[in-house]
């Protein structure tokens, strides 16, 4: 009866793929019914301890350099503070010279 | 009350919904189809309207209240799921150049899986003709040969209303028949 049915409908103008109606029933359930599986993704295993290593290496050179950190004396600023003051009274021209003789030379 | 019917009640008060919905496919699918069909015009549309429709009817079957016949729930389904397309579709706003909504014809004529020159498929332009309300109410029941209370039960309207509006459709066509002739 519903051969029939499509028979009729295909009279009145309407058409449909080859074969739709047996492909489709199977498709539309395999859709419902069998979703595609999710794919797990595989990471190799150097990945892994290159990435662990990494952060143990972070970690250690953290600690390091909080261990060996020596905050400034108090004189130290003094003077860093002066030739920050002086600089301001300097040309421009002299400036070259001026933070040579005073900052690379003196202090580095 | 049919055996595939009662085979299906079975199957879902024994919460075998998998096999319920096997069994849906198996009796329904190609009448679901022309329902859709029908309403959406295009084969494409009516295609993913046919799986969206397969997917609540899954989803839904747990859900199932046996108040109506299954046939008559899951073409609810379908028509409910045709509606929301065309609602869509008309969002989307898939207008011709001078601005208006494509009319019944030119939609059908527009489908690659439309034959214009079939023999019967100047009746289509007829059908063209009615409201929208008018071809889908006689499409359901002239083709489909569903009953009054189907419809009603299937579009969610009144049994009288759905009378009327046939008889109504019935009337146009048998007057535009007698004028081509």
């Amino acid at each position: 009866m519903i051969r029939n049915k499509t028979e009729q409908y295909l009279k009145l103008g309407y058409q449909v793929p080859n074969q739709y109606f047996e492909h489709s029933k199977q498709r539309m359930l395999n859709h419902i019914l069998m979703p595609a599986e999710q794919t797990t993704i595989v990471r190799p295993l150097w990945k892994k301890l290159t990435a662990a290593a990494a952060v143990i290496v972070l970690l250690l050179a953290t600690k390091w350099s909080i261990d060996n950190y020596q905050p400034l004396s108090a004189a130290e600023f003094i003077d860093y503070d002066v030739l920050l003051v002086e600089s301001i009274s300097v040309e421009e021209e002299d400036f070259d010279l001026w933070f040579e003789e005073n900052y690379v030379l003196n202090i580095l | 009350m049919n055996l595939t019917e009662d085979h299906i009640r079975e199957l879902l008060q024994a919460s075998k919904y998998e096999r319920a919905l096997t069994e849906i496919v198996s009796a329904f699918h190609e009448s679901m189809y022309w329902v859709i069909r029908k309403l959406v015009l295009r084969h494409e549309d009516a295609n993913d309207v046919l799986q969206n429709t397969y997917v609540r009817i899954f989803k839904g079957l747990p859900k199932f209240r046996y108040q109506s016949a299954v046939k008559t729930w899951c073409y609810r389904i379908a028509y409910n799921e045709s509606m929301r397309h065309l609602e869509q579709q008309k969002k989307r706003g898939q207008l011709l150049p001078d601005g208006n909504f494509p009319d019944y014809w030119t939609q059908l004529c527009a489908d690659p899986y439309f034959d214009a020159h079939q023999a019967d498929a100047h009746f289509q332009q007829l059908l063209g003709e009615l409201t929208e309300d008018q071809r889908m109410v006689f499409s359901m029941k002239y083709y489909d040969e569903l009953k009054f209370t189907e419809i009603a039960a299937v579009t969610g309207r009144n049994v009288n209303a759905i009378k009327t509006t046939y008889y109504a459709a019935k009337t146009a066509l048998t007057q535009q028949l007698k004028t081509a002739v």
